[in-house]
């Protein structure tokens, strides 16, 4: 196999995040980690239907709920393990899409944002009023933690290496369907429908499948979300959380394989380390998100690339 | 008596009271480069939409190869083998020109998901030859030294060229030119032509749609001439430009309408 100098930056970066853990010994800082990880499942798959083939679904939280009760009910329920509930989450989720997809992405454009909003709209009345079922807006708590054969994912160090593993096969996934003749087909009918469909691309089953890819990797996050904070609620499905994503997404670089989760360290770390600023770090961090977006329109993934040409360009 | 390679028969579409199209029907032997001519508003491209499926029939059916595509979808039409370029010029702006090459030639690719996610050898077989068959394009049409530049970057006659050369990928059996030199200077026109005449050597054949009439009279075997949606004539270059009513559509028609 050829060794290109970015399978080395692919190691180089495997080796420092595994190693994280070991040198940041603050075990709040490890929990941010888990949820960036938690997110980037969200946001890699959210990427594939808004940036690759650019259709905004404005309801993805909708999954994400549907994936983090799924996997606390089937547990809580039927008694299955984690291992269980994680696929089983993420197939419903999955098919879910699959459902709205099929109805929705027949009409492209703003009818597929209104018709996704709508069924967000429809999960988060049923997450607060079929109490039986949902608890309503108490939430359900005590949430099962995964094990594997007897060993218990009790540990923020553990969850990371979990959900990192999880991020890392959803990149490798996500890489490989780009680079083959499906990720040119989002391409093809992002770059210009007409042309696409002229040459025997169907628009409507290459975005139905990136939307059940997207759906489904958002069901899978939320399936981790439940069994590592053990307690859910109808809070998850709010809409601040889909503006986090588009943010990630759009700060990251929609429409590359690692601008989303670079979107979501971004993101999460950012206030953090604003702290200092007091009452002034919420405005502040707004500030930085729109010179993101003003400066680099593309992401902050081109910023690498960005200042390495200028140096080129200088010498 | 033989199939006919393609047919179209009675197409009709009509837009609302608007009838763009009335019972238009023709035939197109393999091999052959057929022009679709007609003034202005003739409804030359929407009978180009109806046979590649953009615009729904109102009646007629459309036939190739035995089969009958009355109404499917474009892309369906195009796995068929019926491909066909835009009037208004359309690339995939943002991706390089033989990726968008590439892109075109999505019909004969491996989409199945266990062989890409595996990698499997007649994946890379076929990427392979995805990647050959890129360059022999490439090659064909002049593009090669732009190969990496992106397509929004070309000139005007090159995204003419790159449209021509993303048809050809998804290896066409029929070709629909729409306008294939609307725009281009002398050079560029004849040039196009001369790329028109080799694909029809390599066995494809071509229906144009064109509003010049030297390169039409030059190129065709056979004209099929449109007047508000109908066919008022059909036949070799010599006979169409002999016949009164074509005569009296180009030059005369309008005047004695407006009288």
């Amino acid at each position: 196999m050829k060794v290109g100098t970015s399978h080395i930056w692919y190691v180089i970066g495997i080796v420092v995040l595994a190693l994280l853990p070991v040198v940041i010994r603050s075990d709040y800082d490890i929990h941010i980690f888990v949820m960036v990880w938690i997110f980037s499942l969200l946001v890699i798959g959210f990427n594939l239907i808004f940036g690759y083939i650019g259709q905004l679904s404005l309801g993805h939280t909708a999954y994400f709920a549907i994936g983090c009760y799924t996997s606390a009910l089937a547990t809580l329920k039927w008694g299955v393990p984690f291992w269980v509930g994680l696929p089983f989450a993420t197939v419903v989720s999955g098919f879910f899409g699959f459902v709205i997809g099929v109805i929705a992405l027949r009409w492209r454009s703003h009818f597929f944002v209104i018709a996704t909003i709508c069924f967000w709209g429809i999960i988060h009345l049923i997450i607060l009023n079929w109490v039986s079922l949902t608890n309503g807006p108490v939430g359900i708590g005590n949430i099962p933690i995964p094990s594997i054969g007897g060993m218990l994912f009790s540990t923020k160090v553990h969850f990371y290496y979990l959900t990192l593993i999880f991020v890392a096969g959803a990149l490798w996934f996500t890489k490989k369907i780009l680079s083959s003749p499906i990720g040119r087909a989002f391409n093809a009918v992002r770059e210009n429908e007409p042309l696409a469909e002229s040459v025997g691309v169907s628009a409507y089953r290459v975005a139905t499948l990136a939307f059940v890819i997207a759906t489904a990797l958002a069901g899978m996050a939320g399936s981790f979300y439940a069994h590592y904070v053990t307690y859910i609620s109808p809070e998850i499905d709010e809409f601040s959380i889909m503006i986090s994503i588009l943010v990630m997404v759009v700060l990251g670089g929609k429409g590359t394989i690692f601008g989303p989760v670079v979107g979501a360290l971004i993101f999460t770390f950012l206030p953090e380390y604003l702290r200092f600023a007091k009452d002034l770090r919420l405005p502040i961090f707004g500030l930085i998100l729109i010179m993101g977006i003003v400066f680099l329109p593309r992401g902050i993934i081109t910023l690498p690339k960005l200042i390495l040409s200028r140096w080129v360009d200088k010498r | 008596m033989k199939d006919a390679f393609f047919s179209a028969e009675a197409l009709t579409v009509q837009f609302g009271g608007l009838t763009a199209v009335d019972h238009l029907s023709f035939e197109i032997q393999q091999g052959e480069i057929i022009s679709l001519i007609g003034p202005n508003g003739a409804g030359k491209t929407t009978a180009f939409n109806v046979i590649t499926g953009f615009i729904r029939l109102t009646e007629g059916a459309i036939r190739f190869l035995g089969q009958d595509l009355t109404g499917m979808k474009p892309f369906q039409i195009a796995q068929h083998g019926i491909v066909r370029t835009f009037q208004q010029t359309r690339v995939f702006p943002e991706v390089a020109v033989e990726e968008c090459i590439r892109m075109g030639a999505h019909k004969i690719a491996e989409k199945g998901l266990m062989a890409i996610l595996t990698n499997s050898s007649r994946y890379k077989q076929k990427e392979k030859e995805i990647l050959e068959r890129a360059e022999q394009i490439l090659t064909f049409t002049g593009l090669k030294e732009k190969a990496s530049v992106l397509a929004k970057n070309l000139s005007y006659g090159e995204q003419r060229l790159l449209e021509i050369a993303v048809a050809l990928a998804a290896e066409p059996k029929l070709l629909l030119c729409d306008e294939p030199v609307c725009g281009m200077n002398p050079e560029e026109s004849r040039s196009t032509m001369e790329l028109i005449r080799a694909l029809r050597k390599q066995g494809i054949t071509i229906l144009l749609v064109e509003h010049d009439m030297n390169v039409v009279m030059d190129i065709s075997d056979r004209i099929v001439v449109l007047n508000y949606g109908k066919k008022i004539a059909e036949g070799s270059p010599g006979e169409v430009s002999e016949n009164k009513k074509v005569i009296e559509a180009y030059l005369g028609g309008s005047l004695k309408c407006s009288i």
